[in-house]
């Protein structure tokens, strides 16, 4: 999904309009931007710097600071390969390649469909299953590389 | 103000309610260390070196924020904070990269002073080799993020003195650094404007200038020399740092000046740069396409038979650069207007200064200053830009303005026949399609505003002029004039901005001046307005060599004395009229091509860090030019090489007059007593 | 109004949410109305009881029968036995863990006997979107009084005679508070509500913002017609989505009945309210990052002075309590402060409501006069020790706290003894820990957590804790030297005292705390390169009895890394080069051949 840059111009003026004129309105403009778009778009951001005078560096900074905001698109499903040792040893970094492979994206990033975000984690405290992965919610052991791919395709 | 009285390491400290205990500290000669505080900055407390123990108070004070009071006791330096601050200086060195042998900046950093005055001979915790990002994207400024202490003194002097906001801080706790605009590096920027202002306030080797690295470090430098920007009319004071015989760098003088003692891109790079610059050494003589070398003598012979011929025939002109001092000017109208009579004279942007000079010319006249200092822009609600382009004109300007948008909370109003150059900042942008019709709205919106202000602002109570009608001469929307009308009703102190390009008319020059007085535009000095005359003493030749009327060009002319600084190119229109004329003398300090091509005789002059004397500046103050480095080997002085040609010339010039600032500067009445004059004065 | 003979409660906290009260309050509603006992039960949602181990818990009134640990299937008994035939479902009472008694009655259950509900009166009680209810409780009485009959100096003077004092953290008495902001210059006030509640395994805050958002807003209008105020913020974190959702129901009710607005109750005094969700910091709980953060700025907190009471939220006199606090005043008001000072100890009034969690029975909120014991709380409402093990120590304070030991279980609660003791009140949170919990690790867990939160603003605080944090790191991986622990020391002293925040001077504490009760487990670690609760992996092995190894082979067919060896003849042994210390084969031994040394 693309959205036009004249349409991104066009809703960030309807996010901004109830806020003109009012102090503090920053952070929750940004909650609604991320809301709308799933992330703070550049572009966004952009626009929203001229619609209430605030620059984009400023905005910036308050976008990495806090946890909540994101400034790269996150997939609709989050892959989390389990990187501890356990899983290590029992291969997980082949499994981190060939979901690489899969999806054509590295480590801590987005396909371009938004369909995965890629993060490997320390340690996901299920080393009886290694190697272990979550998609959302839902865990996976004793994986390996030929078994993952089935596993991505239940998520659309 | 109280005047308070406090005990600072057993010393009686006197200083005034509101200082902060660092103030007092600081005016009464007693060190505590900083390395976040900047003077003119906001302190925000967050190095912690400047903290003292204030009696009865359990808590560890920082001297840069927490306010003095009557009789408080506080000990600067006692075992425990000498140890703290040691420790922290510690934690600093250890968690990025500060090994000073590696950086451009060792022996010119805060950070390692500090460490040294602290007795820290050793780290105790192991080093993190934290490993930042070396941003070495931008041509002329380098971040290195490993030497960064995060005193965040670069975002602030960006946010609070240069405007643009460009720097800011990104993530937080240990993995914060400084970012540029959206994340981008620095090379990447649309919003930096290179003026630097980050690396001079930068009190490690964290934001370095590229050029000026190894050039010397600032206290080894032979001396320093306070000066002045010749290059565009605010006249920034200027610290001048010289090694061996060079400009090592150029830099802003203290941050708490009323203009933020900022340099902008034009001041920080040309200046230095200029140092470096092929230098015109000896007199020399066209001989077909080259040049040859010639004594003085023999140079100013030959300009002294063809002037005098010239003059004879009354076909001789004289111009010369807004960038000479007042002292300089003096000697130019002693002996061009005084001694020889003549009439064509002018300076180079002689038809910007007549046009502000006739359009304020009616308020001269009832006594009022018609313009405030440049500065006055940060007191201001309400900035009306009029066709002026500050980031092209006077950068310090823009910077100006955008504080007094993004900080001070001004609303921006830009009426022009072209968009507002602040457009992200813009809040009405009001674009005519001519000048014309620019000067229309201009009109109507000070005879609407006037009787506004007249009726109480009761839109029911008839107004001579509606929105409608203005707009429709305007040729713009009712809407806009309505918007305009409303920022300049809301304001209490409105400010104009003024362009070199409306001079062209002097009557927008005094429409101008007309709604500023509609609106009471009133500053303790003058009248809201800003006319950005085009370099360092422009208006000092408005009482010198500006002419009455312009001559350049109408006529072809056999003999044209030129004289440059060789610091800004010349005008198009200048340089056709200048090839046009039969003999042309240029003196110039520099091969500023292409106006030394044009001449038949060049002579040297001694460069601006060469020269000394006085700037009249936009600042409404009189400003010293003073020598960086002595001239060398043949440079002259113009006095001097004046002299001689005078001398060629037969006539004895007067000793010059009093410098002319004063009576510019001057007024005898209150801006509030001016009044709004008709525009039919002006064209006559 | 209808009259019912039962009320049924649901909890719809977000612990009980969690554990699945919604689908037990829709069987109840299907069930209740399928029997035709819809005109005589009442069903109810409401907020958190506190006990959220046993949720979903479902209360039955007139009897106060609480029902733990409730599910769907459940519910036809409940209807049928209770509602129908006035019996107890007996398997569904609480049961007490050491003597398995069933308790019947709300009342009698050890984790509420104790307790005196002050804040938490109304928590699990009425249904906290329906505003009547909370006004059938005496809500708003306080506001009416006080409007009506009382000065704002007269609700001052009150609020100080209670002795109230800040429940967030450093304990500041909150008249003293009110009365700086009030006599502070400035015609624009306002009050705040710190709602930020980010301190790992505290969560009271939330369950007065769930349960009963009204307590919240009646005493922020007391507090803001006391100081002088018109308007106010709640500050309340994102993660507490119920919370704002209530709040936004509480406020529009408030508006609908008047409460808020102008001319409230036809008086002079008006208060307009907002609600800003915070974005994910734990330092915007530091009140001048909190105030940054509503301004929409990087929560970096600012020194002071200046005081928020002087120079607050953009720049006016602003007071900020948090939730707890704020929850008090009503009661304060309408019972008299001279009631409320009469609880608790001498320099700490009222009650205090305590998050107990971690290696206790009964892990949950409990609400309990200043100056009760560690032991009563850890002991008679948690139910001890979970598994009959040892004691150890409690965390009090979150990770701004510190670890007390045994010899504390005595010390009544109070600010001035725990911060005496080397902990602090805090927001309340109280973690149970027991032989098994290192006291290095959970230094270090906590110090992970402030340093990972520290803003970065302030050097102590950005350089210590990281290289605190990497001391702490370097003992527990069993790499550290006797003179680190100076080091550490001496780091948590200077970053305790230069910080410029909340944040960072209190982010030591539970560092030296541990070394100065713990002192001999540090030790351990760094001399015989152990971990006497053997918890840190780095320090600990596993091995296999071979006496009791039966030799079946579970834990190498379970073995992540292949590093156990043996076979039907030998018993098996762990390569301790290779293992990872996962112990999954202590998990899945069936004979419990192996442990951990």
């Amino acid at each position: 999904m693309t959205i036009q840059a004249s349409e991104v111009e066009e809703k960030i003026r309807e996010i901004v309009k109830p806020w003109k004129g009012k102090q503090g309105s920053l952070i929750p403009i940004l909650q609604a931007i991320q809301h709308d778009f799933g992330y703070l778009q550049e572009d966004a951001i952009e626009i929203l710097s001229r619609e209430i005078g605030i620059p984009t560096a400023e905005i910036y900074g308050v976008g990495t600071f806090y946890a909540q905001f994101h400034l790269k698109p996150r997939g609709r499903h989050i892959i989390r390969i389990c990187r501890g040792t356990a899983c290590h040893v029992r291969g997980s970094l082949k499994i981190l390649e060939k979901v690489m492979d899969i999806l054509k994206i590295s480590e801590n990033e987005t396909t371009e469909d938004l369909r995965f975000t890629l993060e490997p984690v320390a340690c996901l405290g299920a080393c009886g299953l290694a190697p272990v992965v979550m998609v959302n919610d839902v865990t996976y052991g004793r994986l390996t590389p030929d078994s993952i791919q089935p596993i991505l395709e239940n998520y659309k | 103000m109280k005047d308070i009285t406090l005990n600072i390491d057993g010393k009686i400290c006197k200083g005034t309610e509101g200082d902060t205990i660092l103030e007092v500290a600081r005016s009464n000669d007693v060190y505590i260390p900083t390395l976040c505080f900047l003077e003119g900055l906001t302190p925000i407390g967050s190095c912690r070196m400047c903290v003292v123990e204030v009696e009865n108070n359990p808590k560890m004070m920082t001297a840069c924020t927490t306010p003095a009071q009557d009789g408080m006791v506080v000990s600067t330096g006692t075992e425990k904070l000498r140890d703290y601050r040691r420790q922290m200086l510690e934690l600093i060195f250890a968690g990025r990269n500060h090994f000073c042998m590696y950086c451009s900046q060792s022996g010119d950093c805060e950070l390692q002073d500090m460490a040294i005055a602290h007795g820290m001979d050793r780290v105790r915790y192991p080093y993190l080799y934290a490993d930042f990002e070396n941003d070495a994207t931008h041509r002329d400024i380098q971040i290195d993020h490993n030497r960064c202490i995060l005193c965040l003194r670069c975002i602030r002097v960006c946010a609070e003195k240069v405007g643009t906001h460009t720097l800011d801080l990104q993530k937080r706790g240990w993995n914060a650094t400084i970012v540029t605009d959206l994340g981008r590096k620095l090379g990447e920027s649309s919003t930096c404007t290179t003026c630097g202002a980050c690396a001079q306030v930068c009190p490690t080797g964290t934001i370095t200038l590229r050029e000026f690295a190894y050039r010397g470090r600032r206290k080894d430098c032979d001396s320093v020399v306070e000066s002045v920007c010749p290059l565009c009319s605010v006249g920034c004071r200027i610290k001048a740092y010289v090694r061996t015989g060079s400009i090592a760098r150029v830099e802003g003088t203290a941050v708490n000046e009323p203009d933020g003692g900022q340099l902008c891109q034009k001041g920080r790079w040309t200046l230095p740069r200029s140092a470096e610059r092929e230098r015109i050494s000896v007199p020399m003589i066209r001989e077909g396409s080259h040049y040859r070398e010639a004594t003085w003598e023999e140079a100013l012979d030959l300009v002294a038979k063809q002037f005098r011929k010239a003059h004879e025939a009354d076909s001789d002109g004289v111009l010369v650069s807004s960038l000479c001092t007042d002292e300089e000017l003096g000697l130019f109208v002693s002996l061009f207007k005084d001694g020889l009579g003549m009439e064509r004279i002018d300076t180079f942007d002689g038809d910007v200064l007549r046009g502000f000079v006739k359009g304020f010319e009616p308020f001269r006249k009832q006594g009022v200053r018609p313009f405030t200092a440049a500065h006055k822009i940060l007191d201001s609600d309400c900035i009306v830009n009029l066709s002026a382009d500050p980031d092209e004109e006077a950068p310090v300007i823009a910077s100006y303005i955008r504080v007094g948008v993004l900080r001070n909370g001004a609303s921006l109003v830009n009426i022009s026949c072209s968009p507002s150059p602040f457009r992200d900042i813009t809040d009405v942008d009001a674009v005519t399609k001519t000048p014309a019709e620019n000067i229309r709205l201009i009109e109507g919106l000070a005879g609407m505003v006037e009787a506004l202000k007249a009726t109480g602002g009761d839109p029911e109570k008839t107004v001579q002029v509606t929105a409608a009608e203005v707009a429709e001469k305007a040729g713009l929307t009712e809407e806009m004039v309505v918007k305009i009308l409303g920022s300049l009703m809301d304001s209490k102190k409105p400010v104009f901005v003024l362009g070199g390009c409306l001079s062209r008319d002097p009557a927008t020059v005094a429409a101008s001046v007309n709604l500023a007085i509609a609106c009471g535009a009133f500053f303790d000095d003058g009248i809201g307005m800003v006319p950005l005359v085009v370099s360092g003493n422009s208006l000092g030749t408005i009482n010198t060599v500006l002419a009455d009327e312009p001559w350049l060009g109408k006529k072809k002319l056999d003999f044209m004395y030129v004289y440059s600084t060789g610091l800004v190119p010349e005008d198009e229109a200048s340089l056709s009229a200048i090839s046009g004329s039969r003999f042309v003398v240029v003196q110039c300090p520099f091969w500023a091509h292409p106006l030394v091509n044009l001449a038949d005789v060049l002579l040297p002059a001694p460069a601006w860090f060469e020269r000394s004397g006085h700037y009249c500046t936009i600042e409404g103050e009189r400003r010293r030019l003073s020598v960086v480095i002595p001239p060398k080997g043949e440079v002259r002085g113009l006095a001097s090489v004046l002299k001689d040609l005078s001398k060629d010339l037969g006539v004895t010039p007067e000793k010059p007059k009093e410098a002319p600032c004063g009576n510019l500067f001057a007024s005898e009445k209150p801006p509030a007593a001016a009044r709004m004059v008709s525009l039919e004065e002006v064209r006559d | 109004m209808a009259l019912y003979r039962a009320h049924v409660l649901v909890c719809k906290g977000t612990g009980c949410k969690s554990s699945g009260a919604a689908p037990v309050y829709d069987a109840l509603k299907e069930e209740i109305t399928r029997r035709g006992l819809d005109k005589e039960v009442m069903l109810v949602e409401t907020g958190c009881h506190g006990m959220c181990e046993m949720g979903p818990i479902v209360v039955v009134y007139p009897e106060g029968s609480l029902y733990c640990r409730v599910t769907a299937d459940d519910v036809a008994e409940i209807v049928e036995e209770h509602l129908y035939k006035g019996r107890l479902v007996q398997r569904l009472l609480y049961t007490t863990p050491e003597d398995k008694v069933k308790i019947p009655h709300y009342r009698d259950i050890p984790f509420y006997k104790k307790q005196f509900r002050i804040a938490l009166r109304n928590c699990g009680y009425i249904n906290p979107d329906n505003i009547e209810e909370y006004i059938a409780r005496d809500g708003y009485v306080a506001l009416a009084k006080a409007l009506t009959a009382m000065d704002p100096e007269d609700v001052l003077a009150e609020v100080k005679t209670s002795g109230l004092r800040g429940r967030g953290g450093g304990g500041f008495p909150t008249g003293l508070k009110w009365e700086f902001c009030r006599r502070a210059k400035g015609d624009k006030k306002y009050v705040i509500c710190n709602a930020d509640e980010g301190d790992p395994g505290a969560f009271m805050d939330r369950s007065i913002l769930e349960g009963d958002p009204h307590a919240l807003i009646e005493g922020m209008m007391l507090g803001a017609y006391a100081i002088g105020a018109d308007e106010g913020y709640i500050y309340c974190r994102a993660e507490y989505p119920l919370a704002i959702k209530r709040l936004g129901v509480a406020m529009a009710q408030c508006t609908e009945y008047g409460l808020l607005g102008d001319n409230i109750m036809g008086t002079d005094f008006s208060f307009h309210l907002h609600v800003k969700e915070g974005a994910g910091a734990f330092v915007c709980g530091e009140e001048t990052a909190l105030m940054a953060s509503i301004e929409g700025e990087r929560g970096m907190p600012r020194p002071r002075p200046p005081f928020p009471a002087n120079k607050g939220l953009w720049g006016k006199p602003s007071n900020i309590n948090n939730v707890e606090t704020w929850a008090n005043v009503p009661s304060i008001i309408r019972e008299g402060g001279e009631w409320f000072a009469s609880i608790g100890t001498e320099k700490s009034k009222g009650t205090k409501v305590f998050a107990l969690t971690g290696k206790v029975n009964n892990t949950g909120l409990v609400e309990v006069p200043m100056g009760t014991t560690i032991r009563e709380i850890v002991f008679d409402m948690g139910g001890g020790i979970l598994n009959g093990r040892k004691f150890k120590a409690v965390q009090i304070g979150g990770p701004s706290g510190g670890c007390l030991t045994e010899e504390h279980l005595d010390l009544p609660v109070n600010y001035e003894s725990l911060t005496a003791a080397g902990a602090i009140m805090g927001s309340g949170g109280l973690v149970v820990m027991d032989e098994d919990t290192c006291m290095v690790d959970v230094a270090r867990f906590f110090l992970e957590f402030t340093q990972r939160e520290s803003c970065g603003k302030c050097v102590p605080c950005r350089e210590g804790t990281k290289q605190m944090l990497l001391t702490l790191e370097k003992i527990t991986s069993g790499k550290g030297k006797m003179k680190d622990l100076e080091t550490l020391e001496e780091l948590a002293l200077m970053v305790k005292e230069m910080s410029l925040c909340g944040l960072g001077q209190t982010a030591p504490n539970p560092v030296l705390t541990t070394l100065r009760y713990f002192r001999d487990e540090y030790e351990a670690h760094i001399k015989d390169k152990k971990c006497p609760a053997k918890a840190c992996s780095a320090l600990i092995s596993f091995v296999i009895d071979a006496e009791k190894c039966r030799k079946c082979g579970i834990c190498a067919k379970n073995c992540p890394v292949d590093c156990i060896a043996g076979d039907r003849n030998t018993p098996y042994v762990i390569d301790q080069e290779r293992c990872i210390k996962c112990g999954t084969c202590l998990e899945v031994c069936p004979f419990q051949a192996v442990s951990k040394v």
